[in-house]
């Protein structure tokens, strides 16, 4: 049904693009379409951010710049083509002697994705950077560096469509009818998921969970950025070990205790934490006390 | 016009004329990627020169493109973007530039607009980097699935679901931002 939601969205694109209204364009797939609407308005929204004009002045500025600088590197050739033969010697060399080494493993696995056999290896590399890593500012870098690159390995995973565990941290950017938005991915919330804090918009979280084929991730515990932070280590190495405050086995309106304020931010009994939702009511219909799943339309991300 | 594999070999040589046919054909749509995943015109022409003069060192050292040179040029923009993108992380600027035209009429509407836009810059920066990529192509730079494939150098089906997923975060940052 996401491939044809996918592809029913093409469609509409397409067919927008060409000068089809909205409306018209949805009567095609009225099973889609109240799923269809808002992706095609940020489409079009998407749209207006490109202002149209090219300023001459820019292109006049750049034109210059560009040719002065071709006129450096041609008055350079055999200096410049010189250099360049000896870095391209050099590197050859060096990359000769690191492919032939086990160390040649280590720029391989720098492109391993979670549930490749050279994924753990990629982590002990980035481990061990950090334990190298003197500056605190340093450190904090490359901290941030590991953080982004996981979020990059989910959302590659995704795009394949790969099903595997994955751990990544981020700001809790909106809340869905399913879960929360962190770092632009979809992570859906069941009832299995265990929360350490309490969730609100701009608060970090480290993620674990597994990717699923329909584009999001399904958490099994969303750890507050406080907690999953460990001294010296690398958000994708800490383990997660919530202190498990286990959400109920049902999301019960009745149950919740916590709220989503105006301000965004969860006021709730901290020992019982539900997952926030709008006015103390769960957004989302589930079935099933263990593993629920969103209903038709809820889930598909 | 030069076709584009001659225009590759031609442009080894660095000459003015070459260059400058290079330059024109293909500024405005590195400018405009730029600028759009920016939001600010004077970085993303700092950007767009800079991405030209890294084509011509390339081609000088033999790194440069061998077929596809929009391609690359989109490529290297998408690095330096991100780069830029990643420098001001969580320190979103307050006067962004949305590009309205200084002569609006209506002083009200064009306040609305630029709220808006706002919010939308806002919640683009908050995507994923292919998320973002993916939205300056297609909606961005008019470039058909296809061609967004290419540029991206992924599957179909694949820039399918990332298009999917960009915009289903984006409109739910937008919610959120209402």
């Amino acid at each position: 049904m996401n491939r044809q939601l996918r592809d029913a969205l093409e469609a509409c694109l397409q067919a927008m693009e060409k000068g089809e209204s909205m409306d018209a364009v949805l009567r095609r797939f009225p099973s889609f379409a109240a799923e269809l609407r808002p992706l095609l308005e940020a489409a079009r929204a998407s749209r207006t951010l490109d202002s149209g004009s090219l300023p001459g002045l820019t292109v006049r500025r750049s034109r210059v710049r560009v040719l002065a600088a071709a006129s450096r590197l041609r008055k350079a050739p055999r200096r410049r083509s010189w250099r360049a033969w000896q870095i391209a010697v050099t590197v050859t060399a060096v990359l000769a002697i690191l492919l032939a080494s086990t160390n040649g493993l280590l720029i391989v696995s720098a492109r391993a994705l979670p549930g490749d056999a050279l994924y753990p290896l990629k982590l002990t590399v980035e481990n061990t950077q950090l334990q190298l890593a003197v500056d605190p500012a340093q450190k904090q870098a490359l901290i941030r560096q590991f953080q982004l690159r996981r979020v990059e390995e989910t959302e590659s995973l995704l795009s394949q469509d790969r099903v595997v565990h994955v751990e990544f941290g981020g700001t809790v950017a909106a809340k869905t009818d399913d879960g929360v938005l962190v770092e632009g991915i979809p992570v859906v919330i069941t009832n299995q998921t265990q929360i350490t804090a309490p969730l609100s918009i701009g608060s970090e979280v480290t993620v674990s969970g597994q990717t699923h084929t329909d584009g999001h991730v399904q958490a099994d515990a969303l750890i507050s950025g406080d907690q999953s932070e460990t001294e010296g280590g690398s958000p994708a190495e800490s383990s997660p070990t919530p202190e498990s405050t286990r959400v109920p086995d049902k999301w019960g309106g009745d149950q919740a205790t916590g709220t989503w304020s105006s301000t965004q931010s969860y006021q709730g009994d901290h020992e019982r934490y539900q997952t926030p939702v709008e006015g103390g009511t769960p957004s989302g219909e589930w079935s099933g006390a263990s593993t629920p799943e969103p209903t038709d339309g809820g889930g598909d991300h | 016009m030069i076709d584009p594999q001659s225009e590759l070999g031609r442009l080894r040589s660095l000459d003015s004329q070459t260059v400058g046919v290079i330059f024109d054909r293909y500024f405005p749509e590195v400018f405009r990627y730029a600028r759009y995943r920016l939001g600010d015109e004077l970085l993303a022409e700092d950007i767009a020169s800079e991405v030209f003069v890294r084509l011509l060192e390339a081609v000088r050292s033999r790194r440069g493109p061998e077929t596809n040179l929009r391609g690359w040029l989109i490529a290297t923009a998408n690095h330096m973007v991100t780069d830029a993108l990643r420098g001001r992380y969580r320190h979103p600027t307050e006067s962004i530039s949305d590009g309205l035209p200084d002569d609006d009429p209506e002083p009200v509407e064009q306040a609305t607009r630029s709220h808006e836009t706002q919010n939308l810059r806002l919640a683009l920066g908050q995507l994923t980097g292919d998320q973002q990529h993916v939205l300056a192509l297609r909606f961005g730079q008019g470039c058909s699935l296809e061609e967004t494939a290419v540029l991206m150098k992924k599957k179909v089906n694949a820039v399918k679901a990332l298009q999917f997923r960009a915009l289903n975060a984006l409109q739910k940052l937008l919610k959120e931002a209402e």
